[in-house]
């Protein structure tokens, strides 16, 4: 079974990708954040009490409150044994070189998509293994 | 009753009958028998006298051994037979021969072990009954159980017979009648073979020694024919060394006879008072340790004539190793060594002649690669033997100037090579002593036999530095002198007394263009000669400055006139008559025509002066009326000039002629910094400097410092110049205000348009999601998948929209931001992109030559290479090949990148449009008109090009050129 993490402040864009991932595989855990603020708490949380943390993050970049990469900064600075097995994508509308750039220095990113996720996005990002430029 | 026999009368007569009867038979059967014995021995003797005339006709001992083996079994009828024969001493030279059974080879000495244990005890004839039970080698032969054998030694012949028959177990009992016949039957056989063999063995030795004595009769015929004819002397003595024979050469070189000296000592001879001691002591010790010996002996003539006698003494043994002879072989070789003598005199001449006339000489012996130098060669080295350590060649090679050493060893390559037979070269060689370069002159020659192969080299040396230097200071000096004097602004002419010219020196002549310089040639009496030839023509004028002194006019070639100044002195020879005469020629045109220009010079000077004066008023006007203030100082920094302007404005100026700038800018000491820094440097100083006016407003003068330098470069004066460049510096400053404003604004404008397109876009791919998230999850009515897919392509287009006017904001907006790109993987991430919005069905290939790294602008040119490649996937045909090629190539000024498809293509009529705004091709486009647009903006902000080519429904070809650019440090 799969986690997903889903940080976006635009909640149809959340129910669009919950359901292709849920429609794609039937026993995946997705989670919808509309803030960006409550989605850092909750994998804070997560970390203390001991729990696992998802396999995948889809992040947003322009979001109120703080943006994908300041969460992408508090989010690496939790302890490496527990961020290690998380894949981060950023999942966004921006079409700026520079914002892709700045992405790829963060480590736990794996991959910088445009918005929507298709069904086909969606494969390559659960068969990746590694970090790739051109989703 | 007389007449009546007795019936047992009659009974015993009849028993006594009987009884004879029986007799006799038995006799009978006695005589029967005797006779079958008496036959059968016929038979064996017969058998036997057969062999026997058949033995004697056996050529050697080995074939009657084999006929005797044979024998055994034929003649008694023997299973198997054995016949051995060894050599008394030893078990080295056995015979075994055997007939009616196979032998292995291997087995020979086995089986010779046996027989001999078998018949160990007897000599002559025996009889072995029991069975036999030997080793290894007659296992074969356990079956057998009688053996009848013969050993007999011959001590004459040194050789003992072994001849053995056998019978086996199976066969005995017929043998057993005849035990004793064959018992005397085998004897005598055997007598016989060991008589026959005996006298076999006996020939076989005579014949040996017969063939011995044959050869070295042959040996020794030949030895004394050799000794006889020999032009070497020969002695043979006895083994107390007395003369038992001497050959003729011997009489011949020491005029002995054999009959005068036989029983003689060969040294009581031939020694006398001047032979060598050691040698007489080698001599005699070699010959009383019966040993080879080989020497040179000063030996006496019998007529006391002294001779030089080279002697090789061999003692001779017999076969006992006893001493029986000594053979003294001798050769006169007092000519030879003479020879020797003569040739080491000759060489000491010779090394003694080289040796004074310096001259170095070395002998390279090719049989044995020896090298021989004299001691005057080693000097030229600079060196002696023991430093040089025998590897002379390796010295010398060391020793050659690296610029001459090529060149040497090709000669020397040539002798080797035989294409000379000598050499001779000059080079330079280090010294080994004083490390000094001298100058060395060679000659190598190469000696060869009569086959051609070399022999020796032989060469000689002279250390020619001292002549070479002379000589070169004699040519340098020379080549100067003459020099000297043909490049002399003076001429020479010499003439014999005949008017024939002598010398002179030809380029005075060739450069004044005169023709005929023996014309000036004044003789005995100058005025008469010079008068006759102004007569003919060949003188213009003369003038008569001293005693054989005179100035004289010609016209040249160039039919210039020309004015010389000759001077005429005779020449005498040797016995003090006059031979000829020289003139010495000056050339004093120019002289004469300096004077005349002087003259001219000085009338024009005053006009000069006055016109001077105006115009320094005029420039002083200028200077006086010019919008900048300037000043001139000396170079001792003192005032020259100071324009009018300078003076009202600036204190300090009025009135400043001669003064020093110091005390004038005393208060200014950054301005008097920067003008000692001009007279320093020699060049342009340039400084802006702030004053304050007279009502305290802000003023700032651009000042150049200019040093004025004349020809020698010394420094002149400086000029300085100021200007009021108060105003121009109030729009400066207002310019860079308004150009930070400026970037703020677009800063913010920039992120206005980041902001506006993401909250533009974020809604709009919203609903693209839902879209797909409703194909995805639900079924839909055709017609309703029909407005879905319209929405969706609205959607597309207003993002792409919203995608080209943020690009287009970008590029009007933002400065370049030069960095190097990597084409080639620019467009394989935007081939990857593509892919995802285009279906399969269009090839995307990229050929890059060349370097695919370019410095350039990554966002802009990201735009450009979209917005092409994209037009050419998004207008392409539905056919089975449809392409589109980037080609990356670089030529020396700029980058060419060409994208071509074989799409949709573009129709003559709107080629020349596609690159305006908002143009739009068809109705059928999807695009804003912005794309292309965009793309010239940007290729014309690198300073580049765009251009393409089309054809409509073939496809098009976008050629974009991009200049190189470089990035700043």
């Amino acid at each position: 079974m799969s986690k997903f993490i889903l940080v976006d402040d635009d909640s149809t864009m959340n129910l669009v990708h919950s359901t292709t991932i849920k429609y794609h595989k039937k026993d995946a855990q997705v989670m919808e954040f509309k803030s960006s603020l409550l989605a850092l708490e909750f994998l804070k949380e997560t970390v203390q009490e001991g729990g696992a943390l998802p396999e995948y993050i889809f992040l947003d970049i322009n979001m109120p409150e703080i943006n994908g990469f300041e969460f992408l900064q508090t989010f690496e600075a939790l302890p490496k044994e527990h961020t290690q097995n998380t894949k981060v994508f950023m999942i966004t509308s921006s079409l700026d070189l520079r914002d892709r750039e700045k992405a790829f220095s963060f480590e736990s990113v794996f991959g910088f998509i445009c918005k929507p996720i298709t069904v086909r996005t969606l494969t390559e990002i659960l068969t990746t293994t590694e970090r790739r430029m051109d989703f | 009753m007389l007449d009546q026999p007795d019936f047992n009368t009659l009974l015993e007569d009849y028993r006594k009958l009987q009884l004879r009867v029986t007799r006799f038979s038995h006799t009978e059967q006695e005589l029967i028998n005797t006779r079958d014995r008496l036959d059968q021995e016929l038979v064996l003797y017969k058998r036997m006298s057969d062999f026997y005339s058949e033995a004697l006709k056996c050529p050697d001992s080995k074939t009657l051994l084999a006929l005797s083996s044979e024998a055994v079994v034929d003649v008694f009828e023997f299973e198997t037979a054995f016949v051995l024969e060894q050599n008394m001493h030893g078990k080295g030279d056995s015979q075994l021969f055997h007939d009616g059974i196979e032998v292995n080879p291997k087995d020979a000495q086995n089986i010779i072990h046996d027989l001999e244990l078998i018949t160990a005890p007897t000599q002559g004839v025996g009889v072995i009954r029991e069975k036999l039970n030997l080793r290894e080698g007659l296992k074969a032969l356990k079956h057998y159980s009688k053996a009848f054998f013969f050993r007999y030694t011959d001590v004459e012949t040194g050789s003992c017979l072994l001849i053995i028959g056998l019978i086996s177990l199976k066969n005995l009992p017929l043998y057993k009648s005849i035990d004793s016949l064959h018992d005397t039957i085998f004897k005598v056989f055997s007598q016989q073979v060991q008589s026959i063999l005996g006298n076999i063995k006996k020939s076989e030795q005579i014949q040996k020694q017969v063939e011995t004595i044959t050869a070295s009769e042959l040996e020794l015929k030949k030895l004394s024919l050799i000794a006889t004819k020999t032009k070497n002397a020969v002695i043979i003595a006895d083994s107390k060394g007395r003369i038992e024979w001497v050959n003729d050469s011997f009489t011949q070189s020491s005029g002995f006879t054999l009959e005068e000296i036989i029983g003689k000592k060969p040294k009581e001879i031939l020694h006398g008072t001047e032979t060598e001691s050691t040698s007489k002591e080698i001599l005699s010790k070699a010959l009383s340790n019966k040993e080879n010996v080989e020497l040179t002996l000063l030996n006496y003539h019998k007529s006391g004539r002294k001779y030089y006698n080279q002697i090789e003494i061999t003692p001779v043994f017999n076969e006992q190793g006893e001493l029986i002879n000594f053979i003294s072989l001798q050769k006169d070789i007092t000519n030879e060594i003479k020879a020797k003598e003569e040739i080491l005199r000759i060489n000491n001449r010779f090394e003694q002649i080289a040796k004074k006339s310096q001259i170095g000489i070395w002998e390279l012996e090719f049989t044995d690669n020896t090298i021989v130098w004299n001691d005057v060669l080693l000097q030229q080295y600079g060196s002696e033997k023991e430093e040089i350590k025998g590897d002379l060649v390796g010295f010398w090679r060391a020793s050659i100037h690296p610029d001459d050493l090529d060149r040497v060893l090709k000669s020397q390559e040539k002798l080797y090579a035989k294409e000379l037979e000598s050499v001779e070269m000059e080079y330079r060689i280090r010294r080994l002593d004083n490390g000094e370069w001298r100058t060395l002159k060679t000659l190598t020659i190469c000696e060869t036999d009569d086959e051609g192969n070399i022999l020796r080299l032989i060469g000689s040396s002279i250390d020619i530095t001292e002549t070479k230097q002379a000589q070169e200071k004699l040519i340098a000096s020379e080549e100067k002198y003459r020099k000297l004097i043909e490049n002399m602004n003076l001429g020479l002419v010499e003439t014999n007394l005949k008017d024939d010219l002598v010398f002179m020196n030809a380029p005075f002549f060739e450069k004044s263009g005169i023709q005929h310089p023996e014309t000036l040639i004044l003789g005995l009496e100058p005025e008469r000669s010079l008068q006759d030839r102004i007569q003919k023509g060949e003188l213009l004028s003369y003038r008569r400055i001293d005693e054989a002194v005179f100035e004289v006019e010609i016209e040249n070639v160039k039919n210039e006139s020309l004015f010389l100044l000759v001077s005429s002195g005779r020449v005498f020879n040797q016995e003090k008559e006059l031979s000829g005469f020289i003139n010495i020629i000056l050339d004093i045109t120019s002289e004469k025509q300096l004077t005349k220009s002087l003259e001219n010079a000085l009338e024009e000077r005053d006009s000069y002066v006055n016109e001077l004066d105006s115009l320094k008023q005029f420039y002083e006007n200028v200077l006086n009326n010019s919008p900048a203030k300037i000043a001139v100082l000396s170079p001792e920094l003192n005032v020259v000039f100071s324009n009018k302007l300078l003076e009202d404005e600036e204190l300090g100026w009025k009135n400043s002629e001669d003064k020093a700038v110091e005390e004038i800018l005393k208060d200014r000491p950054e301005f008097l910094a920067k003008i000692k820094e001009a007279k320093k440097g020699s060049s342009l100083v340039q400084m802006e400097e702030h004053l304050l006016d007279k009502y305290g407003n802000d003023k700032f003068v651009l000042r150049n410092i200019l040093p004025h330098l004349n020809e020698n470069k010394e420094l002149e004066y400086l000029v300085i110049s100021g200007v009021n460049i108060t105003q121009m510096k109030e729009i400066q400053n207002s310019v860079i205000t308004k150009n930070n404003e400026l970037k703020k604004i677009n800063a913010e404008l920039d992120n206005f348009v980041y902001s506006v397109s993401h909250d533009l876009r974020s809604p709009l791919l919203a609903i693209k999601g839902l879209i797909h998230l409703i194909f995805q999850t639900t079924t839909v009515e055709p017609n309703v998948e029909t407005y879905l897919r319209l929405a969706e392509d609205s959607v597309l287009r207003l993002d792409s929209t919203i995608q080209e006017i943020l690009d287009y904001s970008r590029n009007a907006r933002l400065d370049l931001s030069l960095k190097p790109v990597d084409l080639a993987q620019l467009v394989s991430t935007i081939f990857t992109d593509l892919k995802f919005s285009a279906p399969e069905g269009i090839a995307l290939n990229m050929e890059v030559e060349g370097s695919p790294i370019i410095v350039s602008d990554e966002t802009r040119m990201n735009v450009l290479l979209k917005n092409i490649i994209g037009n050419a996937v998004k207008y392409r045909r539905s056919i089975p090949d449809a392409y589109v090629m980037v080609k990356v190539r670089q030529t020396e000024e700029a980058t060419l990148i060409e994208i071509s498809d074989n799409g949709q293509g573009i129709s003559q009529k709107s080629i020349d449009k596609v690159f305006d705004m908002f143009y739009r091709g068809t109705s059928e486009s999807i695009g804003t008109g912005l794309g292309l647009y965009l793309c010239r903006e940007i290729i014309e902000k690198f300073g580049g090009k765009i251009k393409v080519d089309a054809e409509w429904g073939k496809g098009s070809t976008f050629t974009i050129v991009h200049p190189h650019k470089s990035v700043k440090a």
